[in-house]
This record gives structure tokens, C-alpha cells and sequence, in this order.
């Protein structure tokens, strides 16, 4: 019987379905939705490995969409009813849930989110090697319906997966208009394609085989340079805490490829690019210690177009390295964040000062004959990956490298015209190189 | 920068001469969606504004604007400007978002550059905003993509620096460059071919913001056919119309296929305008024959049987020079 009293007191706080949706999906980019539903199949393919898998070899995911509608598909184990039920449909994973070791989809909106972003309509199939169900939502008519209930039922005919083929499969369709309009764009594609490259690098790199619309997505590493006296700072550390899992943290900082767009720091939380060449403060550029106004690292500019900062994150209990909810960037309170970015502040030093050093050589030298950028020069890109035993960054100093003989820069300014009639006859292509061929031939006249 | 008209003389470019002609036939067809003297044509007019001249005689259009980005050549310009036509000093990208889209327009983008960031933006600027009708033209050099250079040059300096895939893509950001990029695309006709794709890109995602933000305002975009030729440099040009669903039936009527320069069966292939090699009296004795009567053979007489073929098929667009000396 309801209480009078009670109904006037009370306030019915529950949220709408279509409000709940609305703030839901509103929060996430299209792109990492897409990464969501991936990282989901990452964590099948995560869960097969700890039962023994050597690596990802044989895995794969299939995505595709288009302005109709967008795909799913994996071999990666699927998942259960009692799964489905605990978590993958719940908003907001159960305190007691279990969780794949390593996960990368910890929070349990990651799939929700991503379904009720794309469209109106959605269809999962699944399939372990011993249970396998499917659930369809025509999101209209279930927005109208009483309760937060999906329907759970035994594996339609047709599905991609089954007992013997174990994975999932999703399938939206009635897509959202700006989400259709975008789905048909070349652009779109590549940009996906792009993302999942760079995000999931570490996955694929270990056999897991992605696809976009059909195409396969090779693996990339991320190059540093080593040499004799040129060799990346690395550390290892550890954080514990009681009743809890420990996270492990590797820092590599180290100089690269001369590259504006790839400088800068990358932050990998249990395999998952998080951060990818990050030159925010976020990763130290630009602080100033308060107190004594002194900055500690400056703020990104050219000149440090070499430095590459990596930090992975890695932990058995997903919920202890450093993400945000939509792991689009770090949790800057987390306490596993602000000890390890101390770390990387101190190891990020001595890369600035080389970079700074190897700046002035050019500027004296120029780039063609600079002691210190020969010297870069000389180096081999080596895969990061590789790099995991402890050493402090290594790097010459200006003097210490055997100078030529003393240069001047010269710099002088003549009418278009005529450095273009010197430029087409020498066949050169700048106005810098018609400066010094003329200058080379002018000098081999009258040098005895 | 050197102005372009400083080192080539674009009265005497053969294959350039044929697509003005060719795109003359795009522009008459368009009197499906309305009169084509009321369109407006919008150019880089040069000091030569050979376009304008051809349009303006040949088609009738009286409204024309040259986009001039020599400010230096101020004068100049003004001096060779044959007809009324208004002259914006300053760079397309800065005007073309202000031109008046209420008219139909026939836009001739004809950059002598390699596809830049900045020619995205120009197509972008036109299909955010073109009205039905419209038709945009984008001409770009596609003899090879400068990052090639620029990367061979610093790979002397340090073997480790960036390709010139991975500064073509840090140049247009990565979404907009496929992602199977090889060096092989960056140079000749397959420059060509990615440099028409990446502008085609960028043009339906004009049209999908547009929809979405308006769809009263919704227009597509079809690709009439596109260009290769080489009048010394390899240059490529796209030709696309914007339609909406209301001027569809206009824009079948139109019938561009039909046209006499894209072979049959190959509308989906770029028209390549070749540049025949003849002297004045082999060129009376094939045109002597065209246009052939079915069923008959060309005699060709000494010619080189590639140059007579090339010239048969689009002998109605090649120019007839003569060097007149006094």
C-alpha cells in the first residue's frame, strides 16, 4: 500500500532513460567510443592470454560501419551470461565484480556508452566456449519500458560467433544522424584507423589483429635513438600498497626522430596509450616552482622537437593506474600519478639541457656542420619496447666532441629576380643554396 | 615567392588551352539549372586571363572576379585586364568564404602549386557554401610532393630524420592522408590521383557539416571528371558540381557524360589530355577526315600512329599555333 505521507515527503530522484542516455553519451568523442567497444575486445583477448595464451597471435577484431551501420566482431572468448548479466550490461561495474587481470575497460560504461552513442538500435551476440546468449535493444521502445532490464536470450541464428567460434559481436544500426554522417566520411575512417594504430600500438604489436572497413592495421613502434655515448634514461619502480595491487611503472626518456607532432610524452596504462605526445603541463612542460619562481622545465617549443618521454603504467587491479573515466588523459590526483611525474620532471631534465646544448651547436655550426647533431646523426632508432633495464640518460656535452674548424654565418639579402636567374641556372632549389654555391665557387677562384 | 606568370607563358600551353575548352563544354551544359551568362565565374585571372576571355567570348558570362594574390603586380594586372571584370587583391583562402553564394557559380581554383593544406581549406570554403549548380574546379601540380626533397636533402644531414610520407602526413594531419601512404603516391600521376582524392575527402566532409548543421541547406557533390596533362609539368584538376535533391532531375539533364572528351566507358577515369606533336600540315590532314564517319579509317599518312590517335580523339580542343614573327 503506499504511504500518503511518505509520497508527499519523497522525492522520486531516478533518473529518465532518455536523460540518462543524453549524459551518458555526451561525454565521449565518437572516436574514443569506437576505442571503448576495442579495448573491450583487448580485455577477451587479455583474459585468454592469462589462461595461457603465449600472445595475441590468432586474435583479431574486426570493425567496420558506414552510414547504415557499424560492426563489431571478435574471436576473443566472448563472455557469459553471469558476465553479462554482473557487468557488461550494468551502468557502473558492481563493487564485487570480477575483472580480467590487466584490464583495460575498467569502469563499466565503456560498451553501454558506445552502443546508445552510435544509434538506436543494438545487437550483441556472444559466445564462450561453453555458454553463448544475445540481446537486442530498440532503444526507443525500451526508453518507454518500465525498469532497467535487458532481455537476455539463447544465441540468435546467423550471429557471427558461437560455442565453437567463441567472441562477441555488435551490431548498431539506426544510427544517430551526426553519427551516420560522420560514419560515411574517408576521412572518418582514416582517422579511426589512425587512432587505434597509435592507442592500441602495444596490442597489435603482440599479434592482436585489428581491422578498419577491412583493412589491417600493422603495427608501429615508437623509435628512440641510441648510440655509444647517446643512451635513454630508464627507470623501473614499484608501488605498493597494502590489500592492493601493486603498479609497476617504467620510465624512458630519450631523444628521437626531429619531429614537432611526435615530441613529447607518452603515458601507457596497461598497454593502453592514454597520452600521446603530450607537451602540456599535465606532463611537466611549462612549471614554475611557486615559491621560488624558478622554472623547472620550459614550456614545449621547437628545440625540443627530438625529446620522447614514455611512462607505462601497469597493474593487475585496473582501477590503480592513473586514467581518467574515458582514458583520454591521467588522473592528475591519483597518488600513483603524482609520485611517478616527480620521477619524470627529475628524468626529463637532463634531455632538455642536451636538447638546449645541441640547439646552440646548431646555431653556431648550422645543421650541416654541427659536432653535436652529427653526432645525433650517428644514432640507431631502436623500438622503445626494447629498453628496460635501469641507466641514467647519457648524452655529450658541447665540448666534449671534436670540433672542425671555426665557422661564421653569413646572411645577406639581394633582389628576387636575381637570386631566382642564379637559383634556375645552378639549378638549386633555396636562396640559401644559391648563397653558398656562389660563395664555394667565388672562394675556389681565389683560394691559393 | 615568384609569381607564376613570371615563368610560364600560359598562352602557348597546348594541353591547358584544350581543358579551358574542355571546361567550357562543363560550363554550357549547365544551362539545365539555369542561363549560363547569368552565372558568375570566379578565376585567378594573372595578367593573362585567358579563362575569363575564353568564357566571356565563347559562353557570354558578363560577372566575373579574379582572385589575385600578387599585390606587387597590382598594376600590371589591372593594365591586361581585358574586359569589366572586379578584381580582389589578396589570398583565396582570405576571399573565398566572402564571395556572394546566392549566385551560381563556376569556380576555377587554378593553383600552379602542389596540393597545400591551404587548397583543403579553399575546397572546403566553396562546398560549405556553393549554391546548387555551382561548379568547382581545383587545379593543382602534381609533379612531385616537395616533401620528397626536403626529406632526401635532410636524410644526407641525419639518416634517421623523417621520410617524406611521414612529413606529407605531418604537413595535412593524419586523418586526411589514406593510411597505405607510399613514397610511389607522392610523385607523377599517382600524386595526382591522391592529391584529387584528398581534395574530394574534404569536400564531402564540407557537405556533411553543412547538412547537419542546416539541412535545409543540404547539397551533394558529384565529381564530372577530372584531368591529367603536362604542358611541361605534370598538373592534375578535379571538376566537381554541387546539387541538391531539389535540382537533381536539373543535374541529370546536364548529361555530362555525354560529353565528346570522356571516352566511353571511362567516366570514372581521369580524361588525360595528351599533347600531340605535329607540324601545321599534318594536323589539315587529319582534321581533313574528323570527325571520322563510322565504320571508317583515319589514313594517317607518316604520322606516328600514338600522336595521330591522341590528336583524333580531342582534335576539336587542340589549339592551332603559329609563331607570327614580323
Amino acid at each position: 500500500m503506499v504511504d500518503e505521507n511518505a509520497s508527499k515527503t519523497e522525492i522520486d530522484a531516478e533518473p529518465t532513460k532518455a536523460f540518462f542516455i543524453d549524459m551518458l553519451t555526451r561525454d565521449i568523442p565518437l572516436d574514443q567510443a569506437i576505442l571503448d567497444l576495442v579495448d573491450n575486445s583487448v580485455d577477451g583477448a587479455k583474459a585468454l592470454k592469462a589462461k595461457g595464451r603465449p600472445d595475441f597471435n590468432g586474435l583479431w577484431v574486426q570493425i567496420s560501419f558506414d552510414a547504415e551501420q557499424f560492426k563489431i566482431v571478435d574471436n576473443c572468448g566472448g563472455f557469459d551470461r553471469d558476465a553479462a548479466r554482473s557487468y557488461a550490461f550494468r551502468f557502473g561495474r558492481p563493487g564485487g565484480a570480477k575483472r580480467t587481470p590487466h584490464s583495460i575497460g575498467q569502469f563499466g560504461v565503456g560498451m553501454k556508452r558506445a552502443l546508445f552513442k552510435f544509434g538506436t538500435h543494438f545487437k550483441v551476440h556472444s559466445a564462450t566456449s561453453n555458454d553463448s546468449w544475445s540481446v537486442e535493444v530498440p532503444v526507443s521502445t525500451w526508453e518507454q519500458e518500465k525498469g532497467w532490464a535487458f532481455q537476455l536470450r539463447d544465441l540468435q541464428p546467423g550471429s557471427l560467433v558461437s560455442t565453437d567460434q567463441p567472441g562477441t559481436e555488435i551490431t548498431v544500426s539506426e544510427l544517430r544522424e551526426e553519427v551516420s554522417a560522420k560514419f560515411a566520411l574517408k576521412n572518418f575512417e582514416t582517422s579511426i584507423f589512425n587512432f587505434i594504430k597509435s592507442k592500441h600500438r602495444q596490442f597489435i604489436s603482440e599479434g592482436l589483429a585489428i581491422s578498419v572497413n577491412g583493412r589491417h592495421i600493422d603495427a608501429t613502434n615508437l623509435l628512440l635513438l641510441v648510440s655509444d655515448g647517446l643512451r635513454p634514461g630508464i627507470e623501473n619502480i614499484r608501488f605498493s600498497r597494502p590489500g592492493r595491487a601493486d603498479v609497476t611503472v617504467r620510465i624512458i626518456v630519450a631523444i628521437g626522430q626531429s619531429s614537432p607532432k611526435q615530441a613529447g610524452w607518452y603515458v601507457v596504462c596497461n598497454g593502453r596509450v592514454v597520452l600521446e605526445a603530450d607537451r602540456s603541463p599535465v606532463t611537466g612542460w611549462g612549471v614554475i616552482e611557486d615559491a621560488a619562481n624558478r622554472i623547472i622545465i620550459p614550456s614545449y617549443h621547437n628545440q625540443f622537437a627530438r625529446f620522447r618521454g614514455l611512462v607505462f603504467f601497469d597493474s593487475e587491479d585496473s582501477s590503480r593506474v592513473p586514467w581518467n573515466t574515458t582514458k583520454t588523459g591521467v588522473d592528475e590526483d591519483s597518488s600513483v600519478w603524482v609520485a611517478a611525474m616527480k620521477r619524470m620532471m627529475e628524468m626529463m631534465r637532463p634531455a632538455i639541457d642536451f636538447l638546449n646544448e645541441l640547439d646552440a651547436d646548431i646555431d653556431e655550426f648550422s645543421r650541416e656542420e654541427s659536432p653535436l647533431s652529427n653526432f645525433v646523426a650517428k644514432a640507431e632508432l631502436v623500438s622503445a619496447e626494447t629498453l628496460t633495464v635501469k641507466s641514467a640518460f647519457v648524452a655529450p656535452k658541447r665540448g666534449d666532441i671534436v670540433k672542425g674548424p671555426k665557422l661564421v654565418k653569413i646572411q645577406y639579402s639581394r633582389p628576387l629576380d636575381d637570386v631566382v636567374i642564379l637559383q634556375e641556372a645552378l639549378d638549386l632549389s633555396s636562396a640559401k643554396a644559391v648563397g653558398e654555391a656562389t660563395f664555394d665557387a667565388a672562394l675556389k677562384r681565389q683560394k691559393r | 615567392m615568384v609569381e607564376s606568370f613570371r615563368k610560364i607563358d600560359y598562352s602557348i600551353r597546348p594541353a591547358k588551352y584544350a581543358e579551358r575548352l574542355m571546361l567550357c563544354d562543363v560550363f554550357r551544359r549547365l544551362s539545365a539549372f539555369e542561363p549560363v551568362e547569368s552565372y558568375k565565374y570566379v578565376g585567378f585571372g594573372s595578367v593573362w586571363f585567358s579563362d575569363f576571355v575564353l568564357f566571356h567570348r565563347a559562353l557570354g558570362i558578363r560577372d566575373m572576379l579574379s582572385i589575385e594574390q600578387s599585390e606587387a603586380a597590382r598594376e600590371r594586372i589591372n593594365a591586361n585586364k581585358p574586359f569589366s571584370i572586379d578584381l580582389k587583391f589578396g589570398k583565396s583562402t582570405a576571399l573565398l568564404p566572402d564571395l556572394d553564394y546566392s549566385k551560381r557559380q563556376f569556380i576555377w581554383l587554378d593553383y600552379d602549386d602542389p596540393l597545400g593544406p591551404e587548397m583543403l581549406e579553399d575546397a572546403a570554403a566553396v562546398a560549405a557554401r556553393a549554391r546548387s549548380g555551382s561548379v568547382l574546379v581545383i587545379s593543382v601540380q602534381c609533379v612531385r610532393a616537395p616533401e620528397i626533397a626536403i626529406a632526401d636533402r635532410e636524410m644526407k644531414i641525419d639518416p634517421n630524420t623523417q621520410t617524406a610520407e611521414q612529413r606529407f602526413i605531418t604537413k595535412f594531419g593524419s586523418r586526411r592522408v589514406p593510411d597505405t601512404l607510399s613514397r610511389e603516391d607522392l610523385s607523377g600521376w599517382t600524386y595526382g590521383e591522391l592529391s584529387r582524392n584528398m581534395l574530394l575527402a574534404e569536400i564531402d566532409e564540407a557537405i556533411s557539416t553543412r547538412k547537419l548543421a542546416d539541412p535545409s541547406q543540404a547539397v551533394f557533390a558529384k565529381e564530372i571528371c577530372s584531368f591529367e596533362y603536362e604542358d611541361g609539368a605534370k598538373m592534375t584538376s578535379l571538376v566537381v558540381i554541387f546539387y541538391n535533391e531539389e535540382e537533381r532531375q536539373k543535374l541529370e539533364s546536364c548529361a555530362f557524360e555525354q560529353m565528346d572528351f570522356i571516352p566511353a566507358g571511362e567516366q570514372d577515369k581521369p580524361v588525360y589530355i595528351p599533347t600531340p606533336k605535329l607540324t601545321l600540315r599534318e594536323i589539315r590532314n587529319l582534321e581533313g577526315q574528323l570527325p571520322l564517319p563510322p565504320g571508317s579509317v583515319l589514313n594517317i599518312g607518316h604520322i606516328p600512329a600514338s600522336e595521330a590517335k591522341s590528336f583524333a580523339g580531342m582534335y576539336r580542343y587542340f589549339p592551332n599555333f603559329a609563331v607570327v614573327q614580323n
